[in-house]
Formats: structure tokens, sequence, C-alpha cells
């Protein structure tokens, strides 16, 4: 009995913790999703499903959406990709390995805020980058992120630069877990290179694979820190994505029924996607374990 | 029990009893000094001066003590906001002249109307703190914006005198933008939230538009005026730099840009690492050039007294203190800010001597700032829309601000 107390006892700080400023707020939140909440005066109304109607023939709304969508299309099969790519070199003995590891990792340990603050530089009129390119392709002037149309590229462009390094390492730690036999029987059932990676690569790292596009597709979902640090959303809201609608909505307007229900509807469209990602990977995943052999 | 036990137990009792009355006694002693207040200025040149007054107040009210908090612009709205709504404000509150009205609006500033009455002929600029013909807070701080020309690039241009009206600024935006390496004539603020419509209100205003119908009823932004303004600064942007106020800035400084409109922080910057060109500041131009419509935006740091706050006359005495015109001259002169919002204080020899500063005042006088309104921050943002699709061209000046008119009387209506 004792001892089942300290065990409740022990925890307990992490626990009020967690639900105090998580729990909580998480809760409350899709309370006031079905209201409207003014935040000065206290005053909470309830207006049922008409946030979500809203939300719906919001044209903001729908542009954030639309926008987090191109997001996700667009960095998402680079990201894996690539990562998959300079996984699979630096799998191999290659000299200055650890160098390369390194220097692919950096950008992912830095701050997402220094790092966007770096590219904002790169991208505006005066950097080199700009005069190269713009000149290039006759671009107005203003820099990368004062036009409609290369915004959210850039962004995106930088997103993948900055991602990269932590799937990169995710990918090593799968192809190092691939049996060295498998590769030896491949080579003696004569397979070339290509054979021997959809024979025997892929499947061993199929696992590993689907938690990098599920957690990629959560956090690109959730794309604001970049926004916030280098576009507020502009120009003309070609950058502005569903979480910075969100910001926008609920602390800048106060608006926290309105906000809290697109949040909401944020959350059902990631754990859609989520599912759908589940039940597509599901079928092989099933029989593989992640060290990549037949269970 | 022995006696010597007893006499133990006493003594321990004793002592217990003398702390439980030493914690009553720092629990309810009457806190009568202590007053918080959350301020905005935090940059090295200008934080110690707050601390400077802040030791002067403690020494003329004596036991009053200040416990300053100091807050960023990109936060600080933020904060105050959550602080209400704890029911935890501090009692003492700096605010940017646009923010009042939401919070006045919510009952949660004193009104000081009564208490104002007798510094209104002293402060000027009381619009953003009154609401239904009450008084919430008191003008602090004034800025307004102006144009920044750089001479060098005007001689280059052919100008021997700064532009007037808005042709002659059409004309050296064009005359400049033929020379390579790359210079400009004007700056224009490219998609910056809460900043561009600052930037085309002045022109509005100087053509004659308004915001608002005079009746308050309907939205005027697509009055022919409107229409006319809009065009004028969407063809202006055409051939301008186009970048964020601190690009802006950071171009005029290095030369690269003949005009630009900016704010005392500039003027600052200018004054604390003079730059190798003659560089002046000079009233908005208007489309006729004349005084009354060389219009510009003025914004400012206003004081308030929480409602919820439990030093009431303290507090009210630390705003008093503050506005006084000899702690603004002080401030004001360490801080190089030119636009102090007292009139006394603007009449000091200091501000006078220098033409530059001058031209703030005097562009201060002529100046507006944007109607109080429950809805500001949706207009706000239809405004800037429109000025955005101006200039990106996505629709002729007077589709946009037709558009714009069309939600904004929806919102009126709503």
């Amino acid at each position: 009995m004792a001892k089942t107390k300290a065990g409740f006892l022990l925890p307990l700080p992490w626990t009020l913790t967690l639900l105090v400023i998580w729990i909580f707020p998480l809760l409350w939140s899709l309370v006031l999703a079905f209201a409207d909440y003014n935040l000065l005066s206290g005053e909470l109304k309830w207006v049922g499903l008409e946030n979500f109607k809203k939300l719906f023939s919001d044209p903001y709304f729908i542009r954030a959406l639309k926008n987090t969508f191109i997001f996700v299309i667009g960095t998402l099969p680079f990201t894996t990709l690539f990562a998959l790519l300079l996984a699979m070199a630096l799998n191999r003995p290659v000299r200055g390995k650890n160098f390369f590891k390194a220097s692919f990792f950096i950008p992912t340990i830095t701050s997402l805020v220094v790092v966007a603050l770096i590219f904002t530089q790169l991208y505006s009129e005066g950097s080199w980058l700009y005069r190269w390119l713009g000149q290039f392709f006759n671009l107005p002037s203003g820099g990368f992120l004062l036009s409609e149309k290369t915004a959210l590229p850039s962004i995106m462009i930088m997103d993948i630069w900055a991602a990269i390094g932590y799937y990169i390492l995710l990918f090593l730690v799968a192809l190092q877990n691939v049996p060295q036999e498998l590769y030896e029987a491949a080579k003696v059932e004569g397979a070339d290179g290509w054979q021997t990676f959809w024979a025997v690569t892929f499947p061993s790292i199929k696992p590993m694979l689907f938690f990098i596009v599920t957690l990629n597709t959560i956090k690109s979902f959730q794309v604001f820190t970049e926004v916030f640090v280098m576009t507020k959303g502009g120009p003309l809201g070609s950058t502005a994505t569903a979480v910075y609608f969100i910001y926008e909505e609920g602390l800048f307007r106060f608006k926290m029924g309105y906000a809290s229900a697109a949040a909401y509807l944020l959350f059902g469209i990631i754990a859609l996607f989520s599912y759908f990602l589940f039940k597509s990977f599901k079928s092989d995943a099933e029989v593989l374990t992640p060290a990549g052999t037949k269970a | 029990m022995t006696l010597e036990g007893c006499k133990i137990l006493f003594e321990a009792m004793r002592k217990v009893a003398l702390l439980a009355i030493l914690l009553i006694a720092a629990c309810s002693k009457k806190e009568t000094g202590k007053l918080t207040w959350w301020q905005f200025w935090t940059d090295p040149q200008t934080r110690p001066l707050v601390t400077e007054l802040v030791a002067k107040f403690e020494k003329e009210n004596p036991g009053a003590k200040v416990e300053v908090t100091d807050l960023t612009w990109a936060d600080g709205h933020e904060k105050i906001t959550v602080a209400f709504s704890a029911g935890q404000p501090p009692d003492v509150l700096e605010l940017g002249s646009d923010w009042i009205y939401e919070y006045a609006a919510n009952k949660l500033l004193l009104d000081v109307t009564q208490k104002a009455e007798s510094l209104k002929k002293d402060l000027a600029f009381w619009q953003p703190a009154m609401l239904d013909g009450k008084t919430y807070a008191l003008p602090w701080i004034l800025g307004t914006r102006l144009m920044f020309y750089n001479f060098d690039l005007l001689n280059k241009a052919g100008f021997y005198d700064v532009p007037v009206t808005w042709d002659q600024l059409a004309k050296l935006n064009k005359e400049l933008a033929k020379f390579k390496p790359k210079i400009y004539g004007f700056g224009a603020n490219a998609s910056e939230r809460h900043r561009l419509y600052k930037k085309f209100l002045p022109f509005l205003w100087s053509a004659g538009g308004e915001i608002f119908s005079e009746d308050g009823k309907s939205c005027a932004l697509n009055s022919p005026e409107g229409v006319q303004a809009l065009k004028f600064y969407a063809d202006l942007c055409q051939r301008s730099l186009l970048a964020t106020q601190a690009n802006l800035d950071e171009a005029f400084l290095q030369g690269k840009l003949a005009a630009v409109i900016s704010g005392d922080w500039l003027l600052k910057k200018l004054k604390n690492a003079p730059p190798k060109f003659g560089y002046t500041t000079a009233l908005m131009p208007s489309p006729d050039g004349q005084l009354y419509s060389r219009t510009s935006f003025a914004g400012g740091e206003f004081l308030a007294v929480s409602a919820k706050s439990k030093q009431k006359e303290l507090a009210w005495r630390l705003v008093q203190f503050l506005t006084r015109p000899d702690n603004q001259v002080y401030f004001c002169r360490n801080a190089l800010i030119p636009t102090p919002a007292s009139v006394t204080a603007q009449a000091d020899p200091f501000f006078l001597s220098d033409a530059n500063y001058k031209t703030f005042i005097e562009q201060l006088q002529l100046a507006q700032s944007s109607p109080p309104h429950p809805h500001w921050v949706e207009i706000e943002q239809a405004i800037e829309e429109a000025v955005e699709q101006a200039m990106y061209k996505k629709k002729s000046a007077k589709q946009a601000l037709d558009d714009a008119a069309a939600k904004i009387n929806a919102l009126l209506r709503s």
C-alpha cells in the first residue's frame, strides 16, 4: 500500500503540471470552440456550431488551409527523398563522413528562429542570392519574401534545408540495421544496385519511412515559426498558414472561440491524414519489425 | 511535568506566538506605497531614463515604491490583455494609442475625466484616449511620420529643394530610377501588417479622403479622393524600393534611398551616427502642396491607470508626474524624441533650436490618428488588403477600395 502511494506521489509534480498547463487548456479550448469568448470582459456566449460554419465560409481560413496544403505537399516528398538519398550516401564508407553528418545536422539543432532570420537576410533585396537569381529571372525589386509568387516557395526551400538533418539521422539508423546477410544474398543472386534497393533496402526501412512521413506530415501541417518570423503571412496573404491564422485570430484579435474552432478543425485534418498514412503503410509494416527482418 | 519542562514548553509557545504575530503583522502591513508599472522603453539609451524618473518620483513621494516591468512591442499587447483577463493588471500602464479603446470599452481603465480636466490645456492629442466623452488615459510621448530626404540624391535628380507636391515626389522617383548601380527615389513598405495602413492613410487624408462618412455610419474609402490617393500611392510604389520598414531605414542610412517616410527612431539613428550625405526632414507632400493638406499619421504612448488598481491615488500621481512638462522635457531630450505630448515641453528651446525637431512638432500638429472603432482590427485589415492589391496590381485602385468599402460597410452594420 505504501508503495502504491509513493507510486502516485512521486510523479505528482509532473502530473499536476500536465493537468494544469496541458490537459486543462486542451479541454477548455474544446469548450471555447463552441462559444464566443471575449477575453477582456470574460463574457462567454454559446454559439453551437456557428464558429465552424463561419470557418468554412471565411476566405482567409480557406486561403490559410490552401497554403498549408501547398506547404505540406511541396516539402514532404522532397525532405523525405533528399534525406533518404543523403543517408544512403553516408551509409557507405565515405571520407570525412562524420564531418558531413555533423554539417547536415547543424541546421536541425539550430533554433528555427535563428535559421529564419538568417534566411530573411539571404532572401532580401541586397543579398548575393537575390542579385544573382533576381537578375537571371528578372524578378521585381524587394527580395524573395516580398513577392507573392516567390514568398511561400522560398520558405518551403528553407524548411527542407532545415528539417533534413533530423530525417537523415533517422534513415541512417534504419539503414545501419539492415542485416548485412541480406545484401550478401542479393549479391549472390546477381541483383544489381537498383534491384537490391527495392528488394532489400526499401522493405527493411519501410517502418522507419512510415515514422518519418507521419512525423513530417504532422510537423508540416503545423508550420508557424517560419511564417511568423519571416513574412507575417504576407504578401497578399500568400504565406498565411493554418496555425498562423489561428494565432492572428486568437492572440491578435482575441477571438478565442473562433481560433479554438480553427485549431480543432486543423487537429481533425491532421488526425485524418495520419489515419490514412497509417492505413496505407500498415499492411506491410505489420509483418516487419523495426530492425527490418521478417518476423 | 516538572517545572523545568513547563518552562521549556512555555518558552516554545511564546516563541511560536511571537512568530505568528510577526507573520500577521507582515501580511497586514499596509503596503500603501507599492505600485506596479508596465512600460515599453527598453533600448539601452532610454531605459536608464525610466529608472531615473522613477527614483525622482519615489523621492517626491516618500514611502512610494514603483516596480517597473519592461514589455516589448512584439508581445506587450498580448501580455496586457492576458493580465486584464486574469484580473491581475498592473496599477499603471503605458499603452499604444490604438489599444486604449478596447480596454476602455471593457471598463478596464480608470475613468480620469475629472482628474484630467486641469491637464487638458497642456497635453495635446486626446482623441485616442476618449470614449463616449470620457477620458481614460493621458497622452505622454507622441510620434508622427514624416519625410526624410537625402540631399545628395535630390541634387542628383536635379532637385534643389524638397518635393512639396505629389507630382514632384513622383518625378523624383522617376529621375532616380535611371541610375546604376541602383538607387531609389522612394521607399515603400511592402506587406507589413499593422504598418502598411499607417503609410497609406496620410495619402488618403492629404487628398481629402476619409475612412468613414461624416455621420460615421458608412465607409467613405472609395470616394473619388480615396481612389485618387490609392492610385497615386500604388503607381509610386511601382518604381520604389519595396521593403520592410527596418530595411527601408537601413537603405536610407546607406545613402541608397532619396526619400522615405519614417519616424523619430530614424532621426535618432542619424543623430547618433551622422551619415556622409546631407539629410533633412520635411512635411508630407500633398496633391497641391498647401500646408493644411500635408497631413500625416500620428500615434503615441499614453498612460492609464487600471480600474482594478488598489492604489488609484498614488497611480494617478505617477501618471501626472510622468506627463509633467519638466519630466517630459528631461525624458525626450535625453531619448532624442522630438514629440512630447506637453505643449509646454514642445516649446522648450532644445526642440525649437533644431530644424528637424521643429518639423516633427509642426507635422504633429497637422497629423491625425486612426478613428477609434470597436471593429478597428478588421477595418485595418480591409484597408491594408486594398492597398496591397493595388500595389501588386491585382485590382485597380477603384476596385480594391470598392471591395474594402463593401467589407467595412458590412462590419458597420453588424
